[in-house]
């Protein structure tokens, strides 16, 4: 499959120089506790980033702030040239620009896995039945799910269904995709289709953000990878770097930690 | 319970007039049905929403409609309604005129708060995560409601409409005392005339349940289509909300009938 | 628009309050015989003896898709005629009062639910707890009576709650066999003071505020139960009573 199948179109182009997505000094409070603390992160075009960090550090929320599905109380966001504002309209502009994948699949249990696919592009774009199932099938294909095309999700194993909702984001053509611990609900041996499937998409030159604790995966595929502790960012660097010469004391235990 | 006098001449004389009868229970089961999930769904916004002023009322709506016995809350349209003044020179009188219109007036508004209250747990058990999977993918609010929202909650709510479906149509045989002559009537008329207790109201119960267990082969028609896509049968609402649907669910669990 | 001397409405309150003790009486009455006979049945059924199971089923579907005020009818017309067929003539002589057959319908018709719930409630319990019974030799009337309906109950219990309102909900059906009831009171005062509008509306609120404060010592004896605190002597009278 080729990289740019894009859709030229709709939503405003952005400067060459305009980062995909820029955070700038973004704080989200649950109540008292700031679940992001002024977290300030820029990401290229293109450009594969990987985010890790305890439990409760605050990377899902920041993840989850880029296309609104949390909204921020501070700072500012913008996507693709798109503000983040409390306005409903920006919001849905952001997320046709944005796919994301979820921990848990979270697919349409009452459609099969390739209306899952099919369903977006029709409500958002309007394409027809049959525009929207060749869609549809051509990313299925990508995640090597064709076969299973007529299953409905209750049928298929974790990382199939994980690798057709990775399918489903796609169906919206996202310049930039979003992967919130995408192999933490997995099965070991379920880890390794989905990662490889990532992994091929990260060659199109889409822009990617993943939290995940896959320190092989990083290593392989991310260009910068973030730490985050306490909703804030820690330290971060090229994935080699990072790895091999940690620079803080927190990371260092982290890394300990998870690497035992 | 060895030698019932059933007469079963009068019983195949009395056919026609009972089928009759059924006939008018069914419209009355089958007018306020309709109306009544019509008007749950607004009702259920109302309930489901974060301001005091929409959902106090309609929380009201539901406890008095659900909470009031279905024979007093005929009394009160039948005989209440008809000392508001407004109401009766007003073009509403065509409706609370006349018995039949207050009958399916009281049966919808008991129809509308029991289903408002299965639609709201049933909008509940839907996981958030699909939800917001949906919003991820841009889907409108309203979309999301009617291709994610309502085809979910309408499998996992079905027990629960069967049951109330099942318990409204027993609870319409009360119609008789506001004159209508729905299949109780019926049967009553005709004790009255021959004096035999058993004939009459026996076969009036034999068509209730042939009309009932008739629903239920519907529903379970209708659940084994929608829940195709299931490997076993897990309803979140079992976990959700027994209190609200014990009683209601129990004859399904006896799906004995069948 | 009233136009009700202080002393009517004294007389008609008079009159509603006996109704509303009658109302209560039917309910309670019912709602007891209905409790007694479904655990009855309940256990009974769980039998595996194949025309046992077979009685339940049909039972339960004849009680379950009638409507309650056909079986109320059945039982006040025909009640007479069915003890005599059982009892001869000296079952003739046995006038049925509606206060009677309701209560003999309700106890048949919401025995059904009761004892579904029960059967449900056994089912759910761990298997473990007869094998552990039947290991310490403990007496069937110990094991039943002590261990497992304590915990059907408690187990059960959201539904009783349900049984109960619905129950509560149906009492008004035997007005319409004539028994001066509650809602037989408002009716007469109803037509007497021309109010119909008011009294209708009293009386169901009435029937609302009972059920409310029912519904709230249920929850609280729930959330007692649930808490896991050993009430269990209370209970397992209550259970064995059965």
């Amino acid at each position: 499959m080729t990289p740019s199948t894009e859709t030229p179109g709709a939503a405003p182009v952005p400067e060459a120089d305009e980062p995909a997505i820029g955070l700038y000094g973004v704080v989200k409070l649950y109540g008292s506790h700031r679940a992001l603390d002024g977290v300030d992160l820029e990401v290229r075009r293109g450009e594969k980033v990987v985010i890790c960090g305890p439990s409760g550090s605050g990377k899902s929320t920041l993840i989850r702030t880029i296309n609104g599905l949390e909204r921020h109380d501070g700072g500012r966001i913008r996507v693709n040239g798109i503000e983040l504002t409390a306005e409903e309209g920006t919001v849905q502009d952001i997320r046709q620009e944005v796919g994301m994948v979820f921990q848990h699949f979270n697919l349409f249990p009452h459609l099969t896995a390739l209306e899952n696919c099919m369903l977006a592009p029709r409500l958002n774009r309007g394409l027809g039945k049959e525009q929207a199932a060749r869609l549809a099938m051509r990313h299925l294909e990508r995640v090597h799910l064709a076969d299973h095309a007529g299953k409905y999700p209750a049928r298929l194993s974790g990382g199939q269904q994980q690798r057709v909702a990775i399918a489903r984001a796609l169906c919206m053509e996202p310049r930039i995709l979003l992967f919130d611990e995408p192999t933490s609900a997995l099965d070991p041996e379920m880890v390794n289709e989905v990662l490889g499937v990532i992994e091929e998409l990260a060659a199109t030159g889409v822009t990617m953000v993943c939290v995940t604790h896959e320190m092989g995966f990083a290593r392989r595929v991310a260009d910068r990878c973030v730490f985050m502790d306490r909703g804030m960012i820690v330290e971060q660097g090229p994935a080699y770097d990072f790895f091999a010469q940690p620079r803080s004391e927190r990371l260092r235990g982290f890394l300990a930690q998870i690497l035992r | 319970m060895s030698g019932l006098p059933i007469d079963f001449d009068l019983a195949w004389r009395s056919l026609p007039e009972l089928l009759a009868g059924l006939q008018v229970t069914v419209l009355i089961t089958v007018l306020p049905l309709l109306f009544g999930l019509a008007l749950a769904f607004p009702i259920c916004f109302a309930r489901m929403s974060a301001r005091r002023w929409l959902s106090l009322p309609a929380e009201l709506f539901v406890v008095f409609f659900r909470g009031a016995p279905l024979l007093i809350l005929l009394y009160v349209v039948y005989y209440g309604f008809g000392q508001i003044a407004l109401l009766r020179e007003g073009p509403l009188w065509l409706l609370f005129g006349s018995p039949f219109g207050c009958a399916i007036v009281a049966l919808t508004f008991n129809h509308a708060a029991y289903m408002t209250e299965v639609l709201r747990g049933s909008l509940l058990a839907v996981p958030g995560g699909i939800v917001e999977a949906s919003e991820a993918l841009g889907i409108s609010r309203r979309h999301i409601f009617i291709w994610v929202k309502m085809p979910l909650a309408i499998r996992y709510g079905l027990k629960a409409y069967q049951n109330e479906v099942v318990s409204f149509v027993k609870g319409t045989a009360i119609v008789s005392v506001v004159t209508i002559t729905d299949l109780t009537a019926v049967a009553n008329g005709i004790f009255e005339q021959t004096y035999d207790p058993f004939t009459p109201i026996l076969c009036a119960a034999a068509l209730y349940w042939a009309f009932i267990n008739l629903l239920r082969i519907g529903f379970e028609l209708w659940g084994r289509w929608l829940g195709r896509h299931q490997r076993e049968e897990a309803s979140p609402l079992t976990a959700e909300a027994p209190r609200r649907f014990g009683l209601r669910r129990l004859s399904s669990l006896a799906k004995a009938m069948l | 628009m009233t136009n009700l001397s202080p002393a009517d409405i004294a007389g008609y309150l008079r009159q509603l309050g006996e109704g509303a003790l009658v109302t209560l009486e039917l309910f309670l009455t019912s709602f007891a015989a209905a409790f007694v006979l479904g655990v009855l049945i309940g256990v009974i059924t769980l039998s595996k003896n194949r025309f046992v199971r077979a009685a339940w089923r049909v039972y339960a579907s004849i009680f379950m898709g009638v409507p309650s005020l056909l079986v109320i009818f059945l039982v006040y017309y025909g009640g007479s005629a069915m003890l005599s067929a059982v009892f001869g003539e000296f079952g003739a002589a046995i006038d049925i009062s509606p206060f009677g057959a309701g209560v003999a319908a309700f106890a048949a018709v919401y025995a059904a639910y009761i004892a579904e719930l029960v059967r449900g409630a056994i089912d759910n319990l761990p298997k473990g707890q007869f094998e552990g019974a039947r290991a310490l030799a403990i007496p069937p009337a110990v094991m039943w009576g002590k261990v497992i309906l304590p915990q059907a109950m408690r187990l059960a219990l959201p539904g009783l709650v349900n049984v109960w309102s619905f129950m509560l909900k149906e009492t008004p059906l035997v007005s319409l066999a004539g028994l001066q009831d509650l809602v037989a009171s408002a009716k007469i005062a109803a037509g007497a003071t021309k109010e119909p509008f008011l009294f209708f509306i009293a009386t169901a609120l009435v029937f609302i505020a009972f059920s409310a404060l029912t519904l709230k010592l249920a929850t609280v004896l729930e959330i007692r139960l649930d808490r896991g605190i050993r009430r269990t002597p209370a209970r397992a009278s209550a259970g064995a009573e059965a």
